[in-house]
């Protein structure tokens, strides 16, 4: 216990007197927190821009759709009707704009007399796979019914509610940042995995591992006092991004019992995959290579920054393969949706995941010289 | 500390038959050792002779091929851990870690070794291999010597019976060097056993009780620096200086063996000769010289001879 404790005071001074180690794992998480705070804090100022050319001079029926549109809570940005639409959009880079004909209004007019013949028709312009353009053509789609309602003088029976998080949650308030905590998480229990990587190539090729065998310290002392450390590092990281989401943000996040066993158990896991990296390749340029293309996939495909379910599907097939995934997708489970089961579920992926790559560490260790 | 290895043995090393191979290589080839307790034994050898791996296969961090050794009475892989204990080690390749100070490199081993350092003692070990001045500068700005300085205060925190020290003084300017003897000395003061390798002869002279000459991963002689002497010398040099290459002649004439260097003339003599004669050739002669010097054969020259015969024999060419 001594020699754990011995090892860990000097490994904690040495890892916290990096300038980069220290970064990367207390202040970086907390970066990443501002800046997704300053960008998705307020979700009410980001709201969907329709571009709408309007061809029929300000027409009854044309003003009355245009007006259904923005009040399904998008912003209008009226496009002179002189511009050519579909050179404007490619000019302009906009995912997609509406067209009101000339002669909208008499062919409404003339269809709702019974004229069978009538078709009026308003074209929705723009890259029709993109996910702007389909959110636009639900609001387009709104307003259409809706003007076809009055139409037919017909007053519409079902109608939606939106409604934050039911209690349960940790999160009453459901809002972006509550979104992209967890995720904030994943990153911050992932990151060590480069410094930690690159710590066990220096130590065997500067012959560490063996100045530590010279010792009574033991390998399984050395493993704990490694682990323990990063791990301490993750909860005061943890506790600085929840301090700093309260004072800047004003939300108060609480912790879940779960939550606290994820983060454990994830840091666990990627330390120990950090030091089986640094122990299985070659030189430590290999290690810091390995840890990249282990990071990078991680960071990206696993729900981090954007949900898995707007994912295609062999992303969301990949994402199955990493651990981060069980990390991120139990964080949210107990920290968002209040899911219990699913939550215990990912915690045991993530714990009996940790406990393999503890032994793959362990194994990888060469203690003793050659 | 010294309770855990019970040891009734006299001796400190006891190995038989080391083997350590990598491939085709015998870096050890089949090694005894027997080292009484209490002595410094320093093995001397070429680069590549296998003194590294030797003593890493003693301090039980290598794995012998065959052979079986044990350290302080304990076998060296079923004692491991209480061997650990008990012994210091300074490897050849040992490095200080970059962001910590000597004081806290002190601490950080004594505690690996369940020692908490007072004030008084921290400072002693400070003192005692000079780095009191450097003790809370990074380790990264340490200069060459002031890390193996370092490395052989960490081997000595532990207060151990055995102290395995791989070039302890490599590296070291000469002042530095006699400093570090005295330390190693006052080792063997206190009861300790020291097993140092080195390319410093003078360094296995000053300080050896036993030397070990190790080539090829044999040791090919051994024994205390003046039973070397005796038995693989068998000359000394009487040294005319100024005498010149005319002198030379007159030298041979009168049956002497000598050769010429430079301004001076070597004059061999075997060791049983009897000096007074050669002196006596030497005054008959009528020459003009500075000085007299006799030389005093070095273990150098017992170096060089064990090492030139090997060469000789093809014992090292690869
Ligand atoms: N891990 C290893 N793998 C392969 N060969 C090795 C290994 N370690 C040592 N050797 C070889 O074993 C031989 C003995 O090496 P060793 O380091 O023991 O020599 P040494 O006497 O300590 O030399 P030096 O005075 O240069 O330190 C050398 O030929 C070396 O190349
Ligand atoms: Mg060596």
């Amino acid at each position: 216990m001594s020699r754990t404790l011995a090892d860990l005071i000097a490994y904690g001074k040495q890892y916290l007197r990096s300038p980069v180690a220290s970064f990367f794992t207390l202040a970086f998480p907390v970066v990443l927190l501002l800046v997704f705070g300053g960008v998705f804090g307020n979700p009410e100022q980001i709201s969907l821009r329709v571009h709408v050319q309007n061809l029929d001079n300000g027409s009854d029926y044309s003003m009355d759709l245009v007006d259904y549109v923005s009040e399904t809570g998008v912003d209008i940005v009226p496009v002179d009707p002189r511009e050519n639409l579909t050179n404007f959009i490619r000019e302009h880079s906009i995912p997609a704009a509406l067209q009101i004909p000339k002669g909208f209004h008499e062919e409404v007019g003339s269809a709702k007399a019974g004229n069978l013949t009538a078709r009026p028709l308003v074209t929705l312009y723009g890259d029709t796979s993109s996910a702007a353009f389909q959110a636009i053509e639900g609001a387009v789609w709104g307003a259409v019914t809706r003007l076809n309602f009055v139409l037919a003088d017909a007053i519409p029976v079902v109608s939606v509610e939106n409604q934050g998080l039911p209690d349960g949650s940790a999160q009453e308030s459901g809002s972006a940042l509550g979104f992209f905590l967890p995720g904030i998480i994943g990153i911050m229990v992932l990151t060590p995995i480069f410094m930690v990587s690159a710590i066990s190539a220096e130590y065997r090729t500067r012959h560490y591992f063996k100045l530590m065998a010279t010792t009574p310290l033991r390998k399984w002392e050395f493993l704990f006092s490694r682990t323990i450390l990063i791990v301490a590092l993750a909860f005061v990281s943890t506790l600085l991004i929840v301090l700093v989401a309260w004072l800047v943000f004003g939300e108060i996040f609480i912790l879940t019992p779960i939550a606290i066993g994820l983060i454990a158990a994830g840091s666990v896991l990627f330390v120990a995959m950090g030091m089986a990296l640094g122990n299985l390749a070659k030189e430590p340029e290999a290690a810091s290579a390995l840890a990249n293309v282990v990071y990078f996939p991680m960071m990206f495909l696993t729900g981090t920054f954007f949900p898995l379910e707007i994912m295609p599907d062999f992303i969301q097939t990949t994402a199955l393969f990493l651990p981060l995934t069980y990390f991120n997708n139990g964080l949210r489970d107990t920290l968002v949706f209040g899911n219990v089961s699913g939550a215990l579920g990912n915690l045991a992926v993530v714990a009996v995941l940790a406990v393999v790559f503890f032994a793959l560490s362990a194994w990888s260790l060469k203690w003793r010289a050659e | 500390m010294s309770a855990t290895v019970e040891d009734a043995s006299t001796l400190a090393i006891e190995a038989r038959g080391l083997v350590k191979t990598y491939g085709d290589l015998r870096a050890v080839d089949g090694l005894d050792l027997l080292v009484p307790k209490g002595i410094i034994l320093a093995l001397l050898g070429p680069n590549g002779a296998g003194k590294t791996t030797t003593v890493e296969i003693l301090e039980g961090l290598r794995q012998s091929t065959s052979g079986s050794a044990k350290v302080l009475g304990q076998d060296i892989t079923r004692s491991y851990e209480e061997i650990r204990q008990v012994v210091g080690i300074l490897p050849q390749d040992f490095e200080p870690f970059d962001r910590l100070t000597p004081r806290e490199h002190i601490r950080y081993f004594a505690g690996l070794f369940g020692r908490s350092l007072g004030k008084e003692e921290m400072a002693q070990i400070l003192a005692s291999v000079s780095l009191q001045d450097r003790a809370d500068v990074h380790a990264r700005k340490l200069s060459g010597g002031e890390k193996r300085k370092l490395g052989i205060a960490l081997a000595l925190v532990g207060n151990p019976q055995l102290v395995f020290l791989d070039e302890p003084t490599t590296g070291l300017d000469p002042a530095a060097r006699r400093e570090l003897w005295r330390v190693i000395e006052e080792l063997r003061r206190e009861g300790r056993t020291v097993v140092l390798t080195t390319h410093y002869i003078e360094e296995a002279e000053a300080l050896a009780d036993e030397v070990s000459i190790m080539v090829r991963g044999k040791i090919v002689a051994s024994g205390s620096p003046a039973s070397l002497l005796d038995e693989y010398t068998d000359t000394k040099d009487i040294r005319l200086v100024g005498v010149g290459s005319e002198g030379l002649s007159t030298l041979i004439e009168r049956g002497l063996t000598a050769t010429s260097d430079g301004e001076d003339v070597v004059i061999q003599t075997a060791a049983t000769d009897d000096l007074s004669t050669v002196l006596g050739h030497i005054s008959q002669a009528g020459l003009a010289f500075r000085d007299v010097i006799t030389e005093r054969p070095s273990l150098e020259d017992v170096f060089l001879t064990i090492v030139g015969a090997r060469i000789e024999e093809g014992e090292l060419k690869p």
